[in-house]
This record gives structure tokens, C-alpha cells and sequence, in this order.
């Protein structure tokens, strides 16, 4: 009787270390799926900057300006700022992804400093 | 009493084992998780090496495509004469050369990066023996800091002249439209 008592604790033991450690294991799951996505945003926001950059710096007259969206439909902001370099003018695009948020509250719990970001410095091409 | 030892026993053990396997688990998760990001760090600087890379080999070539002393240097390199940058060394056939080492370092180091090798050779297309100056093509190895989260204690300040962990490394080459 004790014993059957005692096998029955164990399970029950059991029971209740498995549902409290299985919130962990999702929360831990999510957080590694949450990492994969601002990663992967991370390279599409470099590739935006870039491809940005290549457009921007090209003769005005030739390619007409073009936008975030015109590269990649994710929402985000590109700036275009033209910098006075010692060697001629430069175009420097800095492209803002707004991250995409898996484990919800993640943003507000790390503010803006993990949001997909890139900067890129060309010179303008000769016209 | 001595019937129920072996069942506290048992309990004590088994508390042990789930603790050790909690730590086990939290260990690799915390292991698995600096990792990705060391590897997530490696692969962006990549990409960052491969814009400084880019951008330092079309600003060169812009330089050189307006420079009243373009032609000259077009002979040269179709001589066998250089403009050659490995590092600190410069092997540069005139002022046209100069310049465009100094714009692509500024660019390599407005992205991030270190101007590690500038080549300026004649293009291809235009080596024919009844040609003269001709079109030139821009070659550019540029390096990045990786900004691993876990540095490496070896990591060197500078690129070296072999690949290294701390230092992503891309080449990129523009060559005059025509």
C-alpha cells in the first residue's frame, strides 16, 4: 500500500516537472526562432543597402531614384544622404527593417537596438 | 522506517538526476545560443566585406575614369608597368594611380573596412596589339572586422595577409563600361 502510494507520488512527481519545464522548452524554442529571423533580416537589410547603393550612385539622369520597395517588399525605411567626401560626393544609404516579432513582447523588451539594420558608402559615379 | 529508506533514496536520486539534466540542458542551450550568434556575426561580416569590397573597387574606377592621366596609366599597366597596393606597399606608375588608392582606402574605411590589395590592370577586351590605351579593370580585396561576440584572445588588430577568424575578407572587381 505505501509503496503503490509511493510509485503513484513519483509519476505524479513526474507529471509536474514535465508541464512546468515544457513552457521553458517553447520559450526556448521561440527565442532560437526569433534569432533565425532577425538574422535572416539582418543579411536581406546588408543586400537592400547594397543593391540601394549600387542604384543611387548611378548618373541621375540615367536610373530614376528608387525606394525600399522597389527592392524588397519587407516594411522598413531606407535614408539616401549625400556626403561630401574628400574625394568627390558620396551617397550613403542606411536601410531599417522593422523586425519581425515571433515571441511576442520581444521588440519592447530590447527596444530598437536589434531591429535589421545596414549601412552602405559608394561614390557617385562619374556622369 | 527502514521499509520507506530505500523509497527516500530513490527520490533523492531521481531529484539529482532531473537537476543534472536541467543543467545539462540549460548549459547547451546557452552554449548553442552564443554560438549562433558567432556564427550569425561571421556570416554578416561577410556580407559587410563584400560591400567595402565593392564599393571601394567602383569608387577606384570612377577616379580613374575621369582622370586626365587615365590614358598614360592605361599604357603602363598594358606594358606590364603597375598600380599595385598589398598592404602598405604601393608600387604606383603616377599621380592617376595615387589618387585612386587614396579614394578606395577612404571608401573601404567609411564601410567598415581595411583596403588590403588595389590592383589596376588593362581589360582584357582591350589587349590587342593594335590597340593603345584602352579600358581598365579595378581589382579590390578588402577586410572587415567580424566583431565576434566572443573575441578570440589571438584576435590581431590589423588583417593579416592570410585569412583569419577575427576578419572577413572579399574581393570585388569593376571594370569601365564601353
Amino acid at each position: 500500500m505505501t509503496s503503490r502510494r509511493g510509485r503513484a507520488g513519483e509519476r505524479g512527481s513526474e507529471t509536474l516537472e514535465l508541464v512546468a519545464v515544457l513552457p521553458l522548452i517553447g520559450l526556448v524554442l521561440l527565442l532560437a526562432w526569433q534569432g533565425v529571423v532577425l538574422v535572416r533580416q539582418e543579411f536581406q537589410a546588408q543586400a537592400d543597402a547594397h543593391a540601394l547603393a549600387r542604384q543611387a550612385v548611378l548618373c541621375a539622369r540615367a536610373v530614376p531614384p528608387s525606394r525600399l520597395a522597389d527592392v524588397d517588399p519587407a516594411p522598413g525605411t531606407a535614408t539616401v544622404t549625400d556626403v561630401s567626401g574628400q574625394h568627390g560626393g558620396l551617397v550613403r544609404v542606411e536601410v531599417r527593417l522593422d523586425p519581425s516579432i515571433v515571441m511576442p513582447g520581444f521588440d519592447k523588451a530590447l527596444g530598437s537596438s536589434l531591429a535589421p539594420h545596414a549601412t552602405v558608402v559608394m561614390r557617385r559615379e562619374p556622369c | 522506517m527502514l521499509r520507506r529508506r530505500p523509497h527516500g533514496r530513490r527520490q533523492r536520486s531521481c531529484g539529482g538526476a532531473a537537476a543534472l539534466v536541467v543543467s545539462l540542458l540549460m548549459g547547451g542551450v546557452l552554449t548553442g545560443g552564443v554560438g549562433a550568434i558567432d556564427a550569425a556575426a561571421a556570416v554578416a561580416a561577410q556580407a559587410r566585406a563584400e560591400a567595402a569590397a565593392d564599393a571601394a573597387a567602383h569608387a577606384a574606377a570612377g577616379v580613374l575614369a575621369v582622370d586626365g592621366e587615365r590614358e598614360r596609366l592605361s599604357i603602363q599597366v598594358q606594358a606590364g608597368g603597375g598600380c599595385d597596393v598589398d598592404g602598405s606597399t604601393v608600387m604606383s606608375s603616377g599621380s592617376a594611380c595615387d589618387h585612386a588608392v587614396q579614394v578606395a582606402r577612404d571608401i573601404a574605411k567609411r564601410n567598415g573596412g581595411v583596403l588590403l590589395r588595389m590592383v589596376v590592370g588593362p581589360d582584357l577586351r582591350d589587349i590587342r596589339a593594335d590597340r593603345g590605351a584602352g579600358r581598365l579593370l579595378t581589382l579590390v580585396r578588402a577586410a572587415v572586422p567580424r566583431a565576434l561576440p566572443v573575441q578570440p584572445v589571438s584576435c590581431p588588430s590589423a588583417p593579416r595577409a592570410a585569412a583569419d577568424v577575427c576578419w572577413a575578407e572579399a574581393w570585388s572587381a569593376a571594370q569601365e563600361a564601353g
